[in-house]
């Protein structure tokens, strides 16, 4: 059995469900405006962009693992300290000024020199009080190595050729050494301090050395920063930073390593597979009563993070969504003028919307 | 050699692995102390810190290797005749540093015919740990057990006596080592190595790990390259720093027999 026909309600039932259309239909375009910018923010934060991290520290070691054929480094004046064979008894008597016991090292004197490290070489290099010299040690070295050296004035070798290595290829008289794992470079202090730069690159770094009891090649102070180019700036921007403490150790490693660390939380410093490979320099502090050496280490942003080992505890510092975010002032402001447009819109809303139409029941 | 206690080897389930020693330390390891060759003269002397205190000392820690790990014991001996008669003291420290600990043994009167001749392993039954999660974590090479004869002293000495101990290692494989390493916290030194009473000459490699306070350096000593009929292994510890010869250490150390 059909109602009776009412048009008067009829009337105010299409007034009603008009009336609701309406004010489904309003927001649906701030709706999809409103989406649209989220995918759009959303998009532009997760867009993968070039970038890089830095670090910049005050150290009084470095450890250095090569993984390609470096570039040259020219040294200034300095003494090479060949490590003797443990059986061997050639050696002379007391104390080299440079190289200490003669019963372990043979010295020689460089007025400059110059050496292209291996693919595969790991050095430690420490530096402690501001008059001492450089120290680079050799830990790895995989294929054998030229020290080629410049004498003193007058061409002659500051230390007897007798002392020479037997074992050891080369040609001492012209200046010639073979290097192998065991050897000390010392680089002068008066040499170095001038404005030498070593450059490194492809290279697994670790700054500072575990200030545990008798070492002394720690890291003094330091700090980092992540950087990305930010769409439409011409300068890369600060995504995040931070400073580094007495006795850290610092180093750059992969996002994988940062999440899979081991069961003790600490990663292998000789696991080459856990690090972003690094470039950067070594270079004297800025000022000559400074103790240490200052370095330089970059590597790009994507996929790394940056390792802080502080007191036997691993640290992984990374760069997130957020920090681009609230580092990025084109988000910010877009984020501002949006606040401020839907604040402005419901405003005029409300007082153009008459008292009336307000109350629907 | 003798094994004491290989014909009753204590076998947890596969899956228990690790958690069962260290149950079996909780739960039966009183139990099982009643019928150890060994008896503990006093508590387990422990401490975690969150972070490592400064060491001195320099020999650290003596273990064995061996081709597999096994599940328990936690963490047993090798004893020999002269280690029968007076008491010992086991020390555990991780090489992070933040966790060390010490208690004294000694072998039970009526178990002492047992390590006479060439020696034998056995178990150590350690008190129960309250920092059995830490632990949990450590694999072998995180901790240096380091066994010396006589009282829990400092082993900051010149002449250390101790014998080979093994850490999470199943009693039937370290019944055939592979090597002896000495866990060395060498003083920030460039090099060390260790010579043997035969003249044989090791090196020493540094542990690359941000972690490593407490020892960061590791000696190994295959048993390939000792004498067959190898007894206590005198040992000289040498280090070079700065140019210049560190104190040397000397340590006698009980190996077993190589087979």
């Amino acid at each position: 059995m059909s109602e009776p026909c009412d048009p008067a309600a009829e009337r105010a039932g299409a007034v009603g469900w008009t009336r609701h259309a309406a004010r489904l239909r309003e927001p649906l375009p701030l709706t999809v405006l409103v989406s649209a910018l989220v995918l759009a923010f959303g998009t532009y934060a997760a867009w993968p962009r070039p970038g890089s991290v830095i670090v910049e520290a005050s150290t009084q070691g470095l450890t250095l693992g090569l993984t390609a054929l470096a570039d040259p480094w020219r040294l200034p004046s300095g003494t090479v300290c060949v490590r003797r064979g443990r059986g061997e008894t050639s050696g002379g008597t007391g104390n080299d000024a440079h190289c200490g016991d003669r019963r372990l090292y043979a010295a020689y004197r460089f007025d400059s020199a110059e050496l292209i490290w291996p693919a595969g070489t790991e050095l430690e290099l420490t530096r402690t009080g501001a008059q001492d010299p450089l120290s680079i040690r050799i830990e790895i070295l995989p294929t054998p190595t030229t020290l080629q050296m410049k004498w003193p004035e007058p061409a002659e070798p500051a230390e007897p050729v007798e002392t020479a290595i037997d074992d050891r290829p080369g040609d001492i008289d012209r200046g010639q050494v073979a290097l192998a794992a065991g050897d000390i470079v010392h680089l002068d202090e008066a040499g170095w301090s001038s404005g030498i730069v070593l450059p490194f690159s492809n290279a697994v770094a670790i700054i500072g050395l575990p200030p545990t009891a008798g070492s002394s090649g720690y890291l003094i102070a330091g700090r980092f920063q992540m950087r990305e180019q930010l769409p439409g700036r011409d300068l890369s921007t600060t995504v995040r930073e931070g400073e580094f403490l007495l006795g850290d150790q610092v180093g750059i490693v992969s996002r994988a390593a940062a999440d899979h660390r081991s069961s003790a939380h600490t990663v292998s410093t000789d696991d080459a597979r856990s690090f972003r490979l690094a470039s950067g320099f070594i270079t004297a502090p800025e000022r000559r009563s400074f103790r240490g050496m200052q370095v330089l280490l970059s590597a790009p942003a994507r996929d790394s993070a940056l390792l802080i080992a502080r007191q036997a505890n691993d640290a992984t510092v990374r760069a997130t969504l957020w920090h681009r975010l609230a580092s990025d002032s084109l988000v910010l402001s877009l984020a501002a003028l949006l606040a401020f447009a839907s604040a402005g819109a419901a405003l005029l809303e409300r007082i153009c919307t008459p008292a009336g139409g307000r109350s629907d029941g | 050699m003798q094994s004491s206690e290989s014909a009753r080897p204590s076998r947890p389930c596969a899956k228990t692995r690790w958690r069962g020693a260290l149950l079996w330390l909780v739960l039966i390891g009183p139990a099982v102390a009643q019928d150890s060759a060994v008896q503990a003269l006093g508590g387990l002397d422990e401490s975690l810190e969150p972070t490592r205190p400064v060491s001195g000392s320099l020999l650290i820690g003596v273990a064995l290797h061996a081709e597999r790990t096994g599940p328990a014991p936690l963490l047993g001996v090798y004893l020999s005749a002269a280690w029968s008669q007076e008491p010992f003291c086991v020390w555990l420290r991780s090489r992070d540093g933040r966790y060390r600990a010490h208690q004294r043994f000694k072998v039970r009167p009526e178990f002492r015919d047992r390590f006479t001749g060439v020696g034998s392993f056995t178990k150590i039954p350690l008190a129960a740990s309250e920092h059995g999660r830490y632990l949990e974590g450590l694999a072998i090479g995180d901790i240096a057990p380091l066994v010396v004869r006589g009282d829990c002293r400092p082993t900051n000495v010149e002449e250390l006596e101790a014998t080979a101990a093994f850490w999470k290692l199943g009693l039937e494989s370290a019944v055939r080592p592979e090597a002896v390493s000495l866990y060395l916290n060498s003083l920030g030194a460039d090099e060390a190595y260790v010579i043997t009473d035969g003249g044989k000459d090791f090196d020493c490699t540094p542990l690359k790990r941000t972690d490593a306070f407490e020892f960061d350096h590791e000696c190994r000593i295959p048993f390939s390259a000792l004498d067959p009929d190898q007894g206590p292994l005198s040992v000289e510890i040498n280090r070079i720093k700065d140019g210049a010869f560190d104190r040397s250490v000397r340590a006698s150390i009980d190996v077993p027999p190589r087979r």
